[in-house]
């Protein structure tokens, strides 16, 4: 049962090429198909550590296929990708299943830290994850506790950190800009040099950045508490938040889940 | 009868009917005034012989025979009596008017006769109108005839002649006969008179109504058609003249109102229709170019971490990665201008909205020191909006006034009022700041976008989003500001209809 390290499930030659290109040129194997029911054959019969996938297909979406990978007990992470790259579509991977997503077109590194997040993702025991009260989560990526006074805390889920491996530094938006939902609000600088882009979980002004989170060590450390990222005075509460994940444990936990 | 115009066919029937209705009336008149006529020259013919068997009863009594005829004769000659004659019991003419008809007989079942003499035994007493007959002699003019007997009496069985016996109850019968010429042509005169009458009235009911029908009726609804046919050809901003309350005024007020409805949904469907096609467009095209886009990026990015050894292509590179990185973000924000959500719109009540906008930003408003004040109108009536996506608009309108109060804080306040237009009511919400200001130059620009005053490269919605949302209510927003003094941006929505 071998098989390549990554899978990649792309309909546009070029695209596809890149991304095997990138992948091995960092020295990952890459297998590439161009639907997705033969990807879904060859994840039956392969083992892959990751896979690439389109959302666009011309025989199912990829929303269809994370659904049907699932269904036929595939454990391997899945990283969305697609030319029409608006926040709905990064929520909904998110929310499907996906453990990342990444809009086309993208630079080799911009790939290469999403591959190198991905592969890390199954890896290593997962205690069960710590959450605020009432926070919701975009996928595993990030979450958002809304406070009291109607503004909410943001900050990275502690599956992402860990998959960024370990960090060099922190870079934030400044108060005052906005973040929307579904797309990148907050920079990771490894220590390997790859940059990872957190993406906000929901739209907003930036009204206060954490002191704390200036230097890495929190924010590796405890994200989910001392580690936040911002405070943000949301613009579309009702509606965004509805469309996140209730906390409830991790993705995989191994005892049941905490508060 | 189909194809005639409506004021044509009522015209004509209302004369029609005049017609019928005053002819009835006319004949049913006429026929009366015939009747009486008739009966008139009947009871003038029964008194003339009255008179006639009074006069003679002396004569005859003391047989003065010569007399008898003369006074007949004279009588007969009289204008407006055409005969006399008298006959004795078998039926002999033994007195006339007429000396040729003397001497002749009548038989009893002569029409004259028939009336008594019809039966076994002869009638004695029969009332006047029994006894006359109307006839025209030779198809001529009518003639009407009046037979009354001559009843025995005692002065006459007694008399010294001895020709009549105790006995006998009628000795004869007097045959007066009048012409009719005079009461026909009286008749027909009337008719005609009668005729005119019908003719003219109906005449003149038809000329009134006809005109009234295609004042109140013809005109209004000639109007109305050509006004559809308008109307069907897409022409939508017709309007009828107002006329009056009756039906046709209600039904040019609901037309009005119609074609009112009609331009708005039209416009409304055209809107969202832009919208969708521009929103399906967008996404079309950022899908196609972002595919060949990301050749381009990844491996202009892949070649450029590869030629480290060599700098200047290295530097090239960069130069290919960033203009495309650039393009990237271009795409995007058309997408994300393109992408407003159709908004799902109900009635609501903006002061609320605001309330709600206003409570957002309420602690970055004490970060900022901006003394937020609000002025709402208590009658405010609903617009119909969606509520999400305005107050997004105020959110950022507030925002936006208190970024530009600088270090020093200052004073931002929200006023709302309605005010009538000549669409209907518009419903006003101003922010008002006293910030910087905005330079006449950047103010006719800030909508655009892609513009921006602060250098941001905001994620979020922009003022130009912020029109497309406000446009996308039918309602307009403006801005007006004085450098130094501050800056007023203020939305207009229609209040719901």
């Amino acid at each position: 049962m071998s098989g390549a390290d990554i899978l990649v499930v792309e309909d546009d030659p070029v695209v596809a090429r890149a991304a095997a290109m990138v992948c091995e040129g960092e020295g990952l194997s890459a297998d590439v198909v161009e639907r997705a029911d033969p990807a879904l054959e060859l994840l039956r019969r392969r083992a892959y550590r990751l896979v690439l996938c389109d959302i666009m297909m011309s025989d199912r979406d990829g929303f269809s296929f994370l659904a049907e990978a699932a269904r036929r007990g595939s454990r391997v992470p899945v990283v969305m990708t697609t030319g029409y790259a608006t926040v709905e579509n990064a929520v909904r991977a998110m929310t499907a299943g996906a453990v990342d997503f990444i809009a086309k077109p993208f630079t080799a590194d911009e790939l290469l830290a999403v591959v190198r997040r991905g592969l890390r993702w199954g890896e290593g025991p997962r205690a069960p994850e710590r959450w605020r009260e009432g926070a919701r989560r975009l996928g595993l990526m990030s979450w958002v506790a809304p406070l009291p006074d109607g503004t909410a805390l943001v900050g990275a889920g502690a599956a992402f950190v860990r998959s960024a491996g370990p960090l060099a530094s922190v870079a934030l938006s400044a108060p005052g800009t906005e973040v929307a939902q579904g797309l990148p609000c907050a920079e990771f600088s490894a220590a390997d040099g790859l940059v990872h882009r957190l993406m906000s979980p929901l739209s907003g002004r930036v009204l206060e950045t954490n002191r704390a989170a200036e230097r890495p060590g929190p924010v590796a450390e405890d994200p989910h508490f001392e580690g936040w990222l911002y405070r943000v005075a949301p613009s579309d509460p009702g509606f965004e938040l509805g469309r996140l994940a209730a906390c409830a444990g991790g993705l995989e936990t191994t005892a049941g889940g905490a508060p | 009868m189909r194809s005639l115009p409506l004021s044509v066919r009522l015209t004509a029937a209302a004369a029609l009917t005049a017609l019928a209705v005053i002819g009835l009336f006319a004949a049913v008149n006429l026929r009366s005034h015939r009747e009486s006529l008739i009966a008139e020259v009947e009871r003038h013919a029964d008194q003339l012989s009255g008179a006639v068997i009074a006069s003679t009863e002396y004569d005859m009594m003391l047989n003065q025979r010569d007399r008898l005829q003369l006074g007949i004769e004279r009588m007969g000659s009289r204008p407006g009596v055409s005969g006399i004659r008298l006959l004795n019991k078998g039926g002999t003419v033994i007195y006339s008017s007429d000396r040729r008809d003397i001497g002749g007989t009548v038989h009893k079942d002569a029409e004259s006769c028939a009336m008594c003499h019809s039966g076994s035994a002869p009638l004695t007493k029969l009332e006047p109108s029994k006894r006359t007959r109307v006839w025209s002699p030779g198809g001529g003019p009518r003639m009407l005839g009046i037979i009354t007997p001559v009843y025995n009496q005692d002065s006459c069985s007694t008399a010294a002649c001895h020709v009549h016996s105790r006995s006998q109850l009628v000795l004869g019968v007097l045959d007066v006969t009048l012409p009719l010429e005079e009461a026909d042509r009286d008749v027909r005169r009337a008719a005609v008179q009668l005729a005119l009458l019908a003719l003219t009235s109906a005449a003149a009911l038809a000329a009134c109504l006809g005109l009234l029908v295609s004042r109140w009726v013809g005109e209004p609804v000639a109007e109305l058609v050509a006004a559809t046919r308008r109307v069907a050809g897409g022409e939508l901003q017709v309007e009828l003249a107002p006329r009056g309350d009756d039906e046709l005024g209600t039904l040019a007020r609901s037309f009005n109102d119609m074609t009112r409805r009609l331009s708005e949904a039209r416009l409304q469907l055209f809107q969202s229709d832009k919208l969708a096609s521009l929103g399906r467009l967008a996404a079309g095209v950022a899908h196609e170019i972002n595919n060949p886009l990301t050749g381009v990026l990844t491996y202009a990015s892949y070649l450029a971490k590869r030629t480290s050894d060599r700098p200047e292509v290295q530097r090239d590179l960069e130069v290919i990665v960033r203009e495309t990185v650039r393009s990237r973000e271009i795409v995007k924000s058309l997408l994300d201008f393109a992408r407003q959500s159709v908004p799902k719109k109900e009635p609501a009540d903006l002061n609320a909205v605001v309330r709600r906008a206003a409570s957002v930003v309420d602690n970055q408003a004490r970060l900022a020191k901006a003394e937020l004040s609000f002025s709402f109108d208590p009658a405010l009536p609903p617009a119909v909006v969606d509520p999400n996506q305005m107050q997004q608009v105020f959110i950022n309108l507030l925002v936006n006034a208190m970024d530009s109060l600088g270090a020093a804080g200052g004073a931002v306040s929200v006023s709302t009022g309605v005010e009538a237009g000549p669409q209907g009511r518009r419903i006003r919400v101003a922010v008002k700041d006293t910030g910087c200001g905005i330079p006449p130059e950047a103010r006719r620009r800030i909508f655009e976008p892609f513009y921006s005053t602060k250098g941001q490269k905001g994620t979020g919605l922009g003022l130009s989003v912020i029109w497309g949302i406000v446009e996308n209510h039918g309602g307009t927003i403006t801005v007006d500001s004085e450098p130094g003094k501050g800056s007023t941006f203020t939305v207009w929505v229609p209040a719901e209809p």
